[in-house]
């Protein structure tokens, strides 16, 4: 347990807190600038992840009509329907569980930039006094900043949205719930299966409220990185996915325009580390979440040869 | 049911089951709870052991004033508790060490009250509750009597601070730096020192204060400008201030014109106060190491251990007949010969200790993290007595 602590602390914990400080000195010693430069940053590291998640939920989508297919063919024999579902997902090189990638990278973040924050805003002597041995001795300049300036917008940005009181606090904590409902509900398939659509129902209006509320008791620097995160990821899912689940009609509607990062999304190839040495796979059908596919001729070729070949 | 297959799908249908979705919410809420509540967790506090007469006075993390026997360690009266104002916010945690003077023991509390009691009895309470903003104003260290006046160094606000200066037995406001149509100095969580009328401390925007406590008017024409935050308590010594700052400087400040210079760096923030016998400065700093400064020759003649592998050294330490205590987050009590700085022997004390510690002619006391009062006599080396102060009702 102790080695798990040293392991966060030095690999999530310091660079948050050294590089929050570190933005926070160059921003003028503005928190919330930091803050915000920092969500940036971050998404921009952890983009050539989330996009790989963002084409998976995009494949995922593509299938839904080959799984119906599958459903209705095995329709008595759950067995062999799931084997031949999860068949189909390999072939795909599509994780199921992908959708919730996003929100898995970002879960260790957010953690540990709660840390950071609770140790660079600190509201305690002792809190202070920790944050010392966090700070990188190899950059002396740091300790000068330190106790950072904590106001931005009229909110002390160590304390909760509900002790604070102000009107821009709670509405930062609505945008932070509404944002994630946003971003859900782009990034999930259309699917005729009830029990998956009350699934995704109970994921569209859970995990939103219940950011929502928690938000309420964390610091607000923190409802500022998730909400900053939230707004870059949405602006990304859209160039990367489109509207998806959020406007379905303005997604089928534009299924002729031009197709968003080029064909990477369109042929549906398993993704490289899971797809090399695979024989090509058989790509999503023309209807439906497939809009991109029938942008690109070429995969629509490739699709009526695959399957010719495989029936 | 269906059985889930190895992705958490139910066999047949993409996606997740329900029944994982409401597992993963269930985790995230808990990991959330825990992290909110972990904002809410008490907080540690710590107060060192003021002694007078035949009594010790030990303030605890709860805001309760302990008095305890000096020899035993044994209760003499029923333990003081500070008043919580209806209010949600801020907490009654004892960070200063309470002070006794003309049968009074005085003390300010983390959430921003004064006190003064009869020491005898710990009744007879006056409080006076500084202004500012109930989120964050706070007293984190001592209310020093001086000539019967009392002066506080408060914190109001995030990032803003004033020095009270009450009148002793009453606690009736004379006067407050800035004044109150002024804007405040930086946060304060130091203890000033007085030195004939005056007030020096120093705040957490870099800056060393001295003011008259007749008028509450500064002394010096601009108040003096470190490069680090201070939170460590001054010491006076030969006309100069002596004080360590979060730039991991050591600093010494004139008292006739606020000039200040630096005299040495260490590898971490001062902030416990230094202990001086009048040439020699024993400072401790949060890279593990107590530093000892020659005035006179203006050179650290020695540092112990000498390495940056020491827990950090939050607490004062103490001097007697030669040697110096101190005590670091590592629980461990350490006796050196003051003139080398070599160890002489050593005590486990149990928990962190970051309160400062006292002494009593032979007898010092250490106040652990986990609210444990520690007496051991340094001729024989012995546990004169223990206390665990939540065991004293």
């Amino acid at each position: 347990m102790e080695l798990l602590s040293l392991l966060w602390n030095e690999v999530i914990t310091k660079p948050m807190t050294n590089s929050l400080l570190v933005l926070y000195v160059w921003l003028g010693s503005n928190m919330g600038l930091a803050i915000i430069a920092f969500t940036i940053i971050v998404r921009a590291l952890t983009y050539p992840l989330v996009v790989r998640q963002l084409r998976q939920t995009r494949k995922l989508q593509g299938l839904q009509p080959r799984v119906k297919e599958i459903n209705e063919k095995y329709k008595n024999n759950p067995q062999l329907r799931g084997q031949e579902v999860m068949k189909l997902y390999k072939e795909m090189g599509v994780n199921p569980v992908g959708c919730l990638g996003p929100l898995v990278i970002q879960m260790p973040i957010f953690i540990g930039l709660f840390w950071a924050i609770n140790g660079v805003l600190p509201f305690t002597p002792e809190n202070l006094a920790g944050l010392s041995g966090k700070l990188y001795s190899w950059l002396p300049f740091l300790n000068s900043a330190v106790p950072v300036e904590r106001n931005f917008l009229g909110m002390d940005l160590a304390l909760e949205p509900m002790r604070v009181g102000s009107i821009l606090g709670y509405t930062l904590v609505a945008l932070s719930g509404l944002s994630m409902f946003v971003q859900q509900k782009m990034s999930q398939v259309a699917s005729a299966d009830p029990a998956q659509q009350s699934t995704q129902r109970m994921m569209l209006f859970m995990f939103p409220v219940m950011f929502g509320m928690f938000s309420l008791f964390f610091p607000i620097g923190l409802v500022i990185y998730w909400v900053a995160s939230t707004l870059i990821g949405i602006v990304m899912q859209y160039f990367v996915t489109g509207w998806g689940g959020l406007f379905p009609q303005a997604e089928q509607a534009r299924g002729a325009g031009t197709p968003r990062l080029g064909p990477t999304l369109t042929t549906a190839p398993p993704d490289k580390e899971e797809g090399d040495g695979r024989p090509e796979p058989r790509p999503v059908s023309e209807d439906g979440g497939g809009g991109n596919r029938a942008r690109n001729p070429g995969a629509r070729r490739r699709s009526r040869r695959n399957r010719n070949r495989r029936h | 049911m269906h059985r889930l297959n190895q992705t958490g799908a139910y066999p047949g249908r993409p996606g997740l089951s329900p029944a994982l979705v409401l597992l993963m919410a269930i985790v995230l809420a808990v990991v959330l709870a825990g992290c909110a509540q972990s904002r809410n967790a008490a907080t540690q506090s710590w107060s060192g052991v003021a002694v007078a007469g035949d009594s010790t006075f030990i303030g605890t993390r709860e805001g309760r004033l302990i008095k305890l026997s000096l020899d035993a360690g044994l209760a003499q009266t029923a333990p003081y508790q500070v008043p919580q104002p209806d209010r949600e916010q801020g907490f009654p945690a004892l960070y200063g060490t309470p002070t006794v003077d003309s049968g009074r023991v005085y003390l300010g509390t983390y959430n921003g009250i004064v006190l003064s009691l009869d020491a005898a009895s710990l009744g007879d309470a006056h409080t006076f509750e500084i202004d500012g903003n109930d989120l964050a104003k706070g007293i984190a260290g001592s209310a020093v009597p001086h000539n019967g006046a009392l002066v506080v160094a408060a914190t109001e606000d995030a990032g803003a601070g004033r020095l009270y200066v009450l009148e002793a037995g009453s606690l009736v406001e004379s006067c407050r730096y800035p004044a109150r149509n002024e804007p405040p100095v930086g946060q304060l969580w130091t203890t000033p020192v007085v030195r004939d009328g005056i007030a020096y401390f120093g705040d957490q925007s870099k800056r060393v204060h001295a003011v008259s406590i007749r008028d509450c008017r500064p002394v010096w024409n601009e108040p003096a400008q470190l490069d680090g935050a201070v939170v460590a308590p001054p010491v006076i010594a030969g006309g100069y201030l002596y004080l360590g700052a979060f730039d991991r400087a050591f600093y010494r400040v004139s008292l006739a014109t606020g000039a200040a210079e630096k005299l040495f760096e260490a590898n971490n923030w001062f902030w416990g106060a230094a202990v001086t016998d009048g040439t020699t400065m024993y400072i401790p700093n949060m890279d593990g190491n107590i530093y000892a400064y020659n005035t006179a020759s203006g050179r650290v003649v020695w540092a112990y251990p000498g390495n940056d592998e020491g827990e950090p050294v939050l607490a004062s330490p103490v001097l007697s007949e030669g040697q110096l205590v101190y005590a670091s987050d590592s629980g461990i009590m350490v006796v050196l010969d003051a003139q080398s700085g070599s160890r002489q022997w050593d005590r486990r004390v149990g928990n962190d200790v970051r309160a400062p510690l006292s002494a009593e002619g032979r007898l010092v006391f250490l106040h652990s993290l986990d609210e444990t009062i520690t007496a051991v006599d340094l001729d024989t080396k012995q546990l004169a007595w223990e206390r665990n102060l939540n065991d004293v009702k």
